[in-house]
């Protein structure tokens, strides 16, 4: 696989992405550059329609760009199997459709499958699956059905189901510390109230601080990529309009153009972040 | 509710014990010994009586063990000659066949309906079985008889297998194969196929319009050992290769951009579940025609039995599929007896009302 990268090689670097529509005839994004950064909360943001999603999906893999290079890992990202970058890269979906009553549980237990060895479920995975149930605040919900949750319980245990895939088994002694992990979140807060958005900006935050992690989120409440994101990337009519620390790219001038909406930049009262009010 | 700061590496909980776990095995040796149950009786009955002691001395006579001993091991072991050619002739075949005819059809369908992500999916929306409809039809009405006993099984297999062939073609696009399309032009598929079913109904004479009918109605009365191990090297492969998809069928309930994100090779997964439901459900239609509901059903009493965990669904929706087959094999050629059912009668019958309860219980659940 990929050598280990260097403290300042880039996790993922993308060049010159461009993806169109409708046969050509009409461009979602032109000319994107973006660079993700070893344990980086980067958080990209933009008007409906901007190209955040098509962006975060080119980055996945999911789509793929009309030109432009994605590299991951200093590796062209389709070089890289798919069950081993499973295993070190998660996606939360901004909604995930599932119909059957699976047990909370399970469906954490679905994000071991890349870990596993002939579909045998070990008592680690059962440990890990119900740990990362603990850290999105459903412990003691394993047992529930899924269909029964609310939307919010549904999206956290698809965040730990996440979690659960790119958390590497324990290493024995000899073995190396596993490689950080890399995490792409689809406004994952939009279906939470106030105090679960914190929550899961916070796991996601944790991840980077204590495993090196990356974390890339699309976000729409601009104070929450404040609040949390090391670098933010604004999108605008598929171009990239800013990247940088937040306090350069959310300035009342950048947010008016992009956003065709007045706003306030101040300083955050509890955080040392700005703080963006709709006027 | 822990804060959400909390450090991250904590020592997991040693709550592995606390979890309740689908537990696997007695469920799996239940339904076992349930089908072995089914087949002694299931062989025992009909015209000659055959006590289930009975049966198992003569099937341990066929593995060599003298009469005279057996009989000696234990009175009820003794058995006529007459109950041992009826056995060897007529039933065993046929309880085998709808063993595996049971099995590859549930299995099949409990398969399909994780592809589809829709539990109301059946084998027979992939157009097998009308597929194999219009083949059997044109081979009676056009009186081909270039396979001698086989030609119908030959017709109803190619049938199938090109029917869902062309849905799987239709739905392609770009290397992928779209589900809904799959769906879509399995439905316009199958009305095509009744149609030209319908044509040659129309123009056949009564004798053959007697055979496709019987034909349509499905039965497990043509067995023999020919028929079934035609048929078995075929289920047996789909019955072998589906559960080693059941990881896969999790994730990709999940949908297909979640199932790529865990490492899962989507187009493959599904390349190989279509193939294994055209061999399976192929070659069951080809044997026993059509035999409705068994797919769509058994799967649904496995879930709300065990839930939807496709590491259980799939083995035990083949057992519990192999004992209702065998069962209702059992009901078709007793309840009329002398005279025989046709056991896609039966299914149908007791497949449609429940059907609809599912249909109803489904309604009641998403009302607003």
């Amino acid at each position: 696989m990929s050598p280990a990268p260097s403290q300042n090689a880039s996790v993922l670097t993308a060049r010159g992405l461009s993806f169109t529509v409708d046969a050509g005839r009409k461009s979602l994004l032109s000319g994107v550059d973006i660079t993700l950064r070893p344990g980086e909360f980067h958080v990209i943001i933009g008007r409906n329609g901007a190209g955040k999603s098509t962006l975060l999906k080119l980055l996945t893999g999911e789509l793929h760009p009309a030109s432009g290079t994605i590299e991951l890992w200093q590796l062209p990202l389709s070089r890289h199997r798919a069950r081993h970058l499973a295993r070190r890269r998660g996606v939360l979906a901004q909604h995930t459709e599932l119909h059957f009553d699976y047990r909370a549980l399970e469906v954490v237990l679905i994000g071991r499958i890349p870990h596993q060895r002939n579909q045998v479920e070990t008592g680690e995975d059962v440990s890990i699956a119900l740990d990362c149930l603990r850290r999105v605040g459903l412990a003691g919900y394993e047992n529930r059905n899924y269909l029964t949750l609310s939307g919010g319980e549904q999206q956290r245990v698809h965040l730990a189901r996440v979690l659960a895939q790119i958390t590497a088994p324990r290493p024995s002694d000899a073995a190396e510390p596993a490689p950080p992990p890399l995490l792409f979140l689809d406004e994952p807060t939009s279906s939470l109230d106030l105090h679960h958005q914190n929550q899961v900006l916070e796991i996601a935050r944790a991840l980077t601080r204590e495993r090196g992690a990356t974390v890339l989120a699309v976000l729409h409440d601009l104070n929450l990529a404040a609040r949390y994101a090391d670098t933010i990337t604004l999108l605008s009519n598929g171009h990239v309009a800013a990247c940088g620390a937040p306090y350069a790219v959310l300035s009342e001038t950048t947010l008016r153009q992009a956003f065709q909406q007045e706003v306030r930049v101040q300083r955050h009262p509890c955080f040392d972040c700005p703080l963006i009010i709709s006027a | 509710m822990p804060a959400a700061s909390e450090p991250i590496h904590k020592p997991a909980p040693p709550a592995t014990a606390a979890v309740a776990r689908p537990r696997r095995w007695p469920v799996l040796l239940l339904l076992a010994a349930l089908l072995v149950i089914a087949t002694l009786v299931s062989i025992g009955t009909g015209a000659v009586k055959i006590a289930p002691l009975q049966v198992i001395g003569i099937l341990l006579h066929k593995l060599g063990f003298s009469a005279a001993s057996l009989a000696d091991a234990h009175p009820g072991f003794a058995f006529t000659d007459q109950q041992a050619a009826v056995l060897h002739a007529i039933r065993l075949p046929r309880v085998l066949l709808g063993v595996l005819v049971g099995a590859a059809l549930s299995v099949s369908g409990a398969a399909l309906q994780g592809l589809f992500r829709n539990p109301l999916a059946d084998p027979g929306l992939l157009g097998v079985s009308s597929g194999a409809a219009l083949a059997v039809s044109a081979s009676i009405v056009l009186g081909f008889k270039t396979l001698g006993l086989y030609t119908l099984p030959a017709a109803a297999f190619t049938g199938s297998v090109a029917a869902i062939g062309i849905i799987y073609a239709l739905a392609r696009k770009d290397g992928r194969a779209n589900v809904a399309t799959m769906l879509l032009a399995g439905i316009a598929i199958n009305a095509l196929c009744g149609a030209g079913t319908g044509v040659f109904t129309y123009f056949s004479n009564e004798d053959q319009l007697r055979a496709i009918t019987f034909w349509l109605l499905g039965s497990l009365g043509g067995a023999t050992w020919q028929t079934v191990i035609a048929t078995a090297p075929l289920i047996l492969a789909c019955l072998c290769v589906m559960p080693f998809l059941a990881s896969t069928l999790n994730a990709l309930l999940l949908g297909e951009a979640n199932a790529r994100h865990l490492g899962i090779s989507v187009e493959t997964a599904k390349w190989i579940i279509v193939a294994m439901v055209a061999l399976g459900v192929g070659a069951s239609v080809a044997m026993t025609g059509m035999i409705g509901f068994v797919g769509l059903v058994v799967p649904h009493l496995i879930r709300l039995w065990h839930g939807p965990n496709h590491r259980l669904l799939l083995p035990a929706s083949a057992l519990l599929g192999a004992i209702l087959l065998v069962l209702a094999d059992l009901a078709a050629r007793t309840i009329v007896s002398p005279l025989e059912m046709p056991i896609g009668i039966v299914t149908s019958a007791l497949g449609a009302p429940f059907f609809l309860y599912l249909l109803l219980r489904k309604k009641g659940l998403n009302a607003p």
